[in-house]
């Protein structure tokens, strides 16, 4: 079948076609799925290498369930942010996760408004994704998923395992935990007169 | 999907409200947030390549046309036919039981067969004298 006609299926229905043999298949899930696992690997683990490790495991143990998927049980995305978070969980544990220093990031020194901008918005993603990594895992998983993935409460406590008001919990305590760290560069990262 | 823009006071549960400073920070991070969806990681395509090669190497095979089983064209065997036809196996029981009988009483009939054929002026050695081929022509032609 070809590619474009795929686009309109379900995650469900690809990986039904997937192992049945159908190439497209393979094409548009990994069209589909690696660049999200691979930006929650990104955030999570703040490590581009590390990332592209973990998503290429990841979407391998996909590919080998998917003979026995049973359509229905668990969204393929669910599953996939599941066993990514876990991969991301197990690599942090064993090197002994270290944060990047919140102070080590550049601030912007280009006068021209344009650059500024430009240099802004990368300096409060560095900035966030520094402050990311300071957070434990569970709280750092929580926001991710909540506050930049878009995903709804129950979705995360799917993934995460927990209950709907644990994954509350967390992701409430990580922003005012994120909210702390960031507040130490609030002048330098332009946000009390921008957004 | 939640709204991902705006946060709302109370999807992340008790706590933040009730803190003015943290209501105001949680605003702040809107701001962060927005940043970093605006600027997902994209994976390289060397790695989007080892996937999709991932992808297909430990993709089941297709089934081939070849290899799937012809679909299977009903077949009935002659006695399949003709047990068809009788009614199935309890009607051609039945029938086999019905001629073996039969044959048995022609062979040995009971004494109540006899005094019945007795009564009816037939004795069992009685043969009932038929025409002969010839002599039926002959009574033809004759006849005109």
């Amino acid at each position: 079948m070809p590619l474009d006609r795929m686009d309109h299926l379900s995650d469900d229905a690809l990986l039904a076609a997937y192992a049945a043999g159908d190439q497209a298949a393979a094409r548009t899930l990994t069209l589909r799925l690696t660049p999200r696992v691979f930006a929650h690997a990104m955030r999570l683990l703040g490590d581009r290498a590390e990332a592209e490790d973990v998503t290429q495991d990841a979407l391998m143990r996909l590919w080998k369930v998917a003979p026995n998927w049973q359509a229905g049980t668990a969204k393929p995305s669910t599953w996939l942010f599941t066993v990514t978070a876990n991969l991301c969980t197990d690599r942090l544990r064993r090197k002994g996760r270290q944060g990047v220093d919140i102070d080590a990031i550049p601030e912007p020194e280009d006068d021209a408004p344009r650059a500024e901008h430009v240099l802004q918005e990368q300096a409060r993603i560095a900035a966030l994704e520094s402050a990311l990594q300071s957070l434990p895992d569970g709280q750092r998983q929580a926001v991710v998923l909540r506050h930049i993935e878009g995903l709804g409460n129950p979705e995360i406590a799917e993934i995460m395992d927990i209950s709907v008001r644990a994954v509350e919990s967390l992701t409430a305590r990580g922003k005012r935990a994120l909210a702390a760290a960031l507040a130490e560069k609030r002048e330098a990262l332009g946000y009390d007169h921008d957004g | 999907m939640t709204d991902r823009r705006k946060h709302k006071p109370t999807p992340d549960g008790p706590g933040d409200l009730s803190n003015p400073s943290a209501q105001a920070l949680d605003v702040d991070l809107d701001i962060f947030f927005d940043a970093a969806r605006s600027a997902r990681p994209e994976p390289s395509p060397e790695l989007m390549a080892r996937v999709l090669d991932d992808a297909l190497a430990m993709q089941p095979p297709a089934q081939p046309l070849a290899a799937r089983p012809a679909p299977s064209v009903p077949t009935r065997s002659w006695l399949g036919t003709l047990l068809d036809t009788l009614g199935g196996w309890p009607a051609a029981a039945s029938l086999a039981t019905a001629t073996l009988a039969g044959v048995w009483i022609g062979i040995s009939p009971p004494d109540a067969v006899s005094a019945v054929t007795a009564q009816l002026g037939l004795a069992a050695e009685a043969a009932i004298a038929l025409p002969d081929g010839e002599e039926l022509i002959t009574t033809y032609l004759d006849e005109g």
